[in-house]
């Protein structure tokens, strides 16, 4: 309870354009969004940039929070929507469209719900490792289908495909993230 | 083997980096940054715009002046046709700025200024349109508050089948922002608007909010609901959007027995969940954030045990259970003891709770006969050996002596005086 009025004081504070409450709500949150940040952005300058910009809109938007949900959840929601529009709006890398090949549907593509791997325990630095190196696409609908846990049809009217292409890319970036993990531990051991 | 998607999300959803001292200082440049375009840079762009809608209009009315007939005749048209859509509608032409569009993110103000300018050239001709009455929903700047609706006019002095878009009329429509909600919630909303809007449910399923009025819906779907309008060709256009979320796990397990490890009647219950935890002991909040809790049952009956549980959505869902205690906790006493005894733990008497639990007591032994004090401690490890301290015999054989225990920290929960009787064996 001490934490929820705690931070209701710095929202306070921040709605009075406070600056110090800005930071105190800006530390707060800053390792926990970095961290969405940059598994949606690989460039750290950029995912910084996209950080700051998300933080800006939390700051516009606070006025809407009433304290009914998570916070955290809401700030969260946010910051994931920057970092997709920041892709998005990517001249260099317009990776969210349908006639992108990222998202092509392939009809002989094999979609498994289930794709395991012997391993128990992943350590963070090694998922962030792997996440890099698939492509900014099939990087997009893992993150929100896997981390943020939104549905298909949730991922296809944010990014503008359809339900079977977020399905195809989501079952292409588990294999790939096998075969990247495989490959990893296959050199650690050598 | 694990799945691969639990494997990431175990390691990645509660990742945290770490802080970098100058992260705030970048971004409190961005704050100061932004602070400065509202103020003297932002009074600038008002007087510039200011001044050159002032030019425009200017001009407007000189060209009008010569050309008195015809734009009288088309501007008396687009207010009928303004009537006609809302009699609320205002004609400050310099607000009518949005080009119609579709996309979901968030539209840069330098773009919005762009199109501000660039309708505001096609603002002119668009009085000799001979326009027809398509409603299409202006969408930019998701989640913002206010939203417009301009109509679009064809041209028909241009040769080319093409459409332009034209905002010279507009209708501000509001849409309250909806944090995100948990299933099953009641979502209350009430339209401002005075015309219908409709919320769309993740099934597709539309529902009309009519002008002015307030629904109440259950929210039986989790998903992205979204309240929008109906474009022309009657599809639906979303304007806000929140989520409906389904409560995580939350799983209760609770011991099927007391554990009397601490000498105290502890039932062990450990929560299998994320977020934030509350215990309740029938009905009472007994403890916050915990992942597991033990509760002392001291006496028999029937009790309700049960933990609500906050998801990282905010979404509440709690899990109750019920356990009966066999009988009253009576510091473990036995009943009997034999002084003379080979085995060494039948020669003594002493609540067995009071070897185990880390309270101070007072015990005293009583006489029933004629209410004499026998013995007294306060210390666990003397305990009574059937010595009268009165006398200095033994008591007597197969006789029932009372014994009384005062502690003095009690448990939450706990009366502070027990009382039992012991025979003489």
């Amino acid at each position: 309870m001490k934490n929820i009025e705690k931070l209701k004081e710095i929202v306070n504070g921040c709605l009075n354009d406070d600056r110090r409450s800005q930071e105190a709500l800006f530390k707060m949150f800053y390792g926990k969004m970095l961290a969405v940040c940059s598994r949606y952005i690989s460039d750290p300058d950029t995912a910084q940039e996209v950080l700051q910009e998300g933080f800006i809109k939390v700051f516009d938007k606070l006025e809407v929070f009433d304290f009914k949900g998570s916070f955290e959840g809401w700030v969260r929601r946010i910051i994931v929507n920057t970092a997709i529009d920041s892709i998005r709006k990517s001249k260099r890398a317009p990776i969210l469209k349908e006639k992108d090949t990222d998202f092509k549907v392939d009809s002989t593509d094999h979609i498994e719900e289930n794709e395991t791997i012997e391993l128990t325990e992943l350590k963070a630095s090694m998922a962030m490792k792997a996440i890099e190196k698939l492509s900014p696409g099939y990087r997009t609908v893992f993150n929100l289908f896997v981390i943020e846990e939104y549905s298909h049809k949730e991922i296809a009217e944010i990014l503008g495909i359809s339900e079977g292409t977020s399905k195809s890319n989501l079952s292409k970036a588990k294999l790939n993230l096998k075969r990247i993990l495989t490959e990893e531990f296959s050199n650690l051991e050598e | 083997m694990k799945k691969i998607e639990d494997l990431f999300k175990s390691a990645l959803r509660d990742q945290e980096l770490p802080y970098d001292e100058s992260a705030w200082n970048e971004m409190s440049k961005k704050l100061d940054a932004r602070s400065g375009e509202g103020g003297a840079s932002g009074n600038l762009k008002w007087i510039l715009g200011t001044a050159g809608a002032i030019v425009v209009t200017v001009g407007v009315l000189l060209y009008m002046d010569n050309n008195t007939d015809i734009k009288e005749q088309s501007k008396n048209q687009i207010a009928s046709t303004d009537l006609k859509l809302n009699e609320n509608t205002d004609f400050n032409n310099s607000e009518s700025s949005n080009v119609a569009s579709e996309t979901q993110s968030e539209t840069d103000d330098s773009t919005e200024k762009s199109n501000e300018k660039s309708n505001a050239k096609e603002l002119e001709s668009s009085y000799e349109s001979n326009q027809e009455e398509v409603i299409q929903v202006v969408e930019c700047c998701d989640e913002k508050v206010e939203r417009l609706i301009t109509p679009v006019y064809r041209e028909t002095t241009v040769k080319k089948d093409t459409v332009v878009e034209n905002p010279v009329l507009k209708e501000k429509l509001t849409f309250s922002p909806v944090n995100d909600k948990c299933l099953n919630d009641v979502f209350i909303y009430q339209n401002e608007n005075n015309q219908s809007v409709w919320l769309n449910t993740p099934v597709n399923k539309l529902i009309e909010i009519k002008a002015s009025t307030k629904i109440k819906e259950k929210l039986n779907e989790k998903g992205l609901y979204q309240i929008g309008v109906l474009n022309a060709s009657k599809d639906f256009v979303s304007r806000s959007s929140f989520r409906v979320f389904e409560p995580k796990s939350n799983q209760l397990i609770v011991e099927d027995h007391l554990n009397y490890e601490n000498g105290l009647p502890q039932l062990d219950a450990k929560a299998y969940n994320e977020g934030e935890n509350k215990w309740y002991l029938n009905d009472d909040v007994v403890a916050l954030n915990k992942e597991k809790n033990s509760f002392n049952l001291f006496k028999k009956g029937n009790y309700q045990i049960a933990m609500s549980n906050v998801d990282i959505n905010g979404c509440v869902s709690k899990s109750v259970t019920n356990f009966w205690v066999e009988e009253d906790y009576n510091l473990m006493a036995v009943n009997a003891f034999t002084p003379s005894s080979w085995d060494s733990r039948n020669t003594h008497f002493l609540p067995y709770a009071l070897t185990k639990r880390d309270s101070p007591f007072k015990m005293i032994i009583i006489d029933p006969s004629d209410g004499a004090i026998l013995f007294e401690t306060s210390s666990a490890d003397m305990p009574w050996d059937g010595i009268d301290r009165n006398t200095g015999k033994m008591v007597d054989e197969n006789k029932s002596f009372v014994w009384k225990v005062i502690l003095e920290n009690p448990e939450s929960n706990e009366k502070p005086e027990y009382i039992g009787t012991v025979v003489r064996l």
